[in-house]
């Protein structure tokens, strides 16, 4: 996506209001990207701070060689993997229940909706158990479309190599959710359905 | 390199699919929204960061500056010496300082009311120019002060500045009292800005983008209203504009000084604003019927003869050195009743107006803030406004809230 008005140039340029702009208009963006790679972090807020400090910090640097959004991407990316690293002797997911599906709200809830939550945990902490690097190229490209050429530029390496790390993820998620007891459903019900297992 | 990293065949990658239940997982999370985030406190931390970060540069840059400072300073005194010396039989030149005027901040173009407006120390009259570093202050007056198609910005009765900047953007470090300014908006960064520094030397800045605010403090207690535009508040940058929080009009906004981030209040309700004052060299309309109608009450016989107040150096009035006597609740009441009296009405129409008028007073006695609900006509709430924040005519006991249920029929 290219940024009308100018706003990376003058923002690189010192200017703070077209800083501002750009985090206004970025911040959904990353802040859902943080999330699917992190789940459901405490320490979201600091990621995204951390995430916005590092552009601003690096804008008068970028050249505009790649879209600046493949850029952001590649800041994020980095970001939350250098928090993981940092923080890996603590768990990243919590095994309480986020607050959305908290026992108390559960009842407000129709159990459709409250079945496809406790799903979205499941794979959470099943995506957690891949590697960062094939973590971050699925949910690059399945969840954020994010194609494999540009993911490419994003993680620097071949596009064949992260066409191979997507292939390997798929296959690793798809044995981890035919042994997880809240997706397991999705398995019979594709089977019965004639799908893939 | 790991077996991840042995890249596999095209026809093999071009042929590879997520299964129906990896399809059906992946769908799921597209539909959950990323949870909700305190945007507010990211943006105040992430401007914290951003304004220590610039801080610390500059102090960079400044040691770094120190060995060519000095070179520049040897220098500077080799070129003084042999000056000196080769010119030393001429008469004595007046110093540069003298010669090199300092950018103007603007000129006084209205003074309203009795006291004067001291600019260093002096009494100034219309047109006295204002300089970099120049303290200024309003003694009992109302100074109304331009630089010229920039900004036009008053300084009420009591209050005290420094001009902290004379070029763009101009910046006053407001030392006590209220300041409210008209800025012209400029195309980018800051036409205008006021810094508040707290007793402990923490300093927040206000600039302004193209508005009409106001701004207060009371101790370290900071008021903002604005009532047309943006304004960012935050730490004064080192360079470049204010990162912070951004406010739009219209807004009513509360902080200390020394925890901008944790005490900053922002209501953005129309009637929570405290009304403008027009900086035009004619002074706003005065609530002449409000102030009649407050014969009895604490404003006094000998302060109505001076309510037409306003005009810009009235000399005729007295001087307004004691302070007005404390108002009560019947007070706010009957003024708002003296203004809804005042405003137009259809002939043979009877209208009945219920409103709970709610100020907060400031340590000082003086309001701070009033809210009308129901909101008022807003010729009405500008008339009450008038009054209530007239330090002249209008003090409380000190750091009280009120709440006055008014009805008015007419």
């Amino acid at each position: 996506m290219s940024e009308p008005d100018n706003l990376v140039e003058r923002a690189g340029a010192g200017d703070i209001g077209a800083f501002r702009a750009l985090y206004a208009r970025h911040r959904g963006d990353v802040a859902r990207l943080v999330h699917r790679m992190m789940g459901p972090a405490p320490d979201a807020e600091d990621v995204l701070q951390e995430v916005f400090f590092q552009v601003h910090k690096s804008l008068k640097d970028f050249r505009g060689q790649s879209k600046f959004t493949t850029w952001l991407h590649r800041v994020t990316v980095n970001v939350v993997l250098m928090h993981r690293r940092s923080a890996k002797s603590r768990p990243v997911l919590s095994e309480e229940l986020p607050s959305d599906v908290s026992a108390d709200h559960r009842s407000l809830l129709p159990d459709e909706e409250v079945d496809r939550r406790l799903r979205t945990r499941a794979f959470l902490r099943l995506l957690d158990k891949l590697g960062d690097k094939k973590r971050t190229v699925f949910v690059l490209h399945e969840l954020e479309g994010v194609s494999p050429q540009e993911i490419a530029e994003i993680v620097g390496a071949p596009v064949l190599t992260v066409r191979t790390r997507l292939f390997y993820a798929r296959r690793e998620l798809e044995a981890m959710i035919a042994q997880e007891p809240a997706l397991a459903a999705l398995n019979v019900t594709f089977t019965k359905d004639g799908g893939h297992e | 390199m790991s077996r991840d990293e042995t890249t596999l065949s095209a026809e093999v990658l071009d042929a590879d699919r997520p299964s129906e239940p990896l399809r059906a997982s992946i769908h799921d999370l597209c539909l959950t929204p990323a949870p909700e985030l305190d945007w507010n406190r990211i943006e105040a931390s992430l401007t914290d960061r951003i304004a220590r970060e610039n801080s610390s540069l500059s102090a960079r840059a400044r040691r770094g500056n120190v060995v060519w400072l000095s070179a520049a300073v040897a220098l500077a005194a080799a070129a003084c010496f042999a000056f000196f010396v080769s010119r030393r039989a001429e008469p004595p030149e007046a110093p540069l300082a003298a010669i090199a005027l300092p950018a103007p901040a603007g000129a006084l173009i209205a003074l309203r009311g009795t006291g004067e407006i001291r600019v260093g120390g002096q009494t100034v009259a219309r047109g006295g120019a204002l300089a970099q570093g120049a303290r200024v202050e309003a003694a009992g007056a109302t100074g109304v002060f331009e630089r010229a198609g920039k900004v036009r910005w008053l300084l009420e009765p009591g209050s005290a500045v420094t001009i902290a900047r004379a070029d763009a953007p101009l910046i006053v470090s407001l030392e006590r009292g209220a300041t409210e300014a008209q800025v012209v908006p400029v195309p980018s960064g800051e036409a205008f800005a006021v810094d508040v520094t707290s007793a402990r030397g923490n300093v927040v800045r206000v600039a302004v983008h193209g508005t009409h605010l106001r701004v207060a403090r009371s101790g370290d207690h900071v008021t903002v209203d604005l009532s047309e535009g943006v304004v960012s508040i935050g730490a004064p940058p080192k360079r470049g504009s204010t990162l912070g929080e951004l406010v739009t009009a219209p807004a009513h906004v509360e902080l200390d000084v020394d925890d901008v981030s944790g005490s900053l209040r922002i209501a953005h309700a129309a009637e929570a604003v405290r009304a403008a004052v027009s900086l035009d060299g004619d002074t706003p309309p005065a609530p002449q019927a409000t102030i009649a109608a407050l014969a009895p009450d604490p404003i006094g016989t000998s302060r109505r003869v001076n309510v037409a107040r306003g005009s810009a150096g009235d000399a005729t009035a007295p001087a307004a050195s004691a302070l007005p006597p404390l108002c009560t609740p019947q007070t706010v009441a009957d003024v708002v009743r003296a203004c809804q009296h005042g405003a137009p009405q259809s002939a043979g129409v009877t209208v009945t107006v219920s409103t709970t008028v709610t100020l907060r007073v400031g340590d000082d006695g003086y309001v701070q803030s009033a809210l009308f609900n129901p909101p008022l006509a807003p010729g009405v709430q500008d008339c009450v406004a008038h009054v209530l924040y007239d330090t002249r005519k209008t003090r409380f006991e000190s750091s009280v809230e009120l709440s006055v249920p008014v009805e008015v029929t007419r």
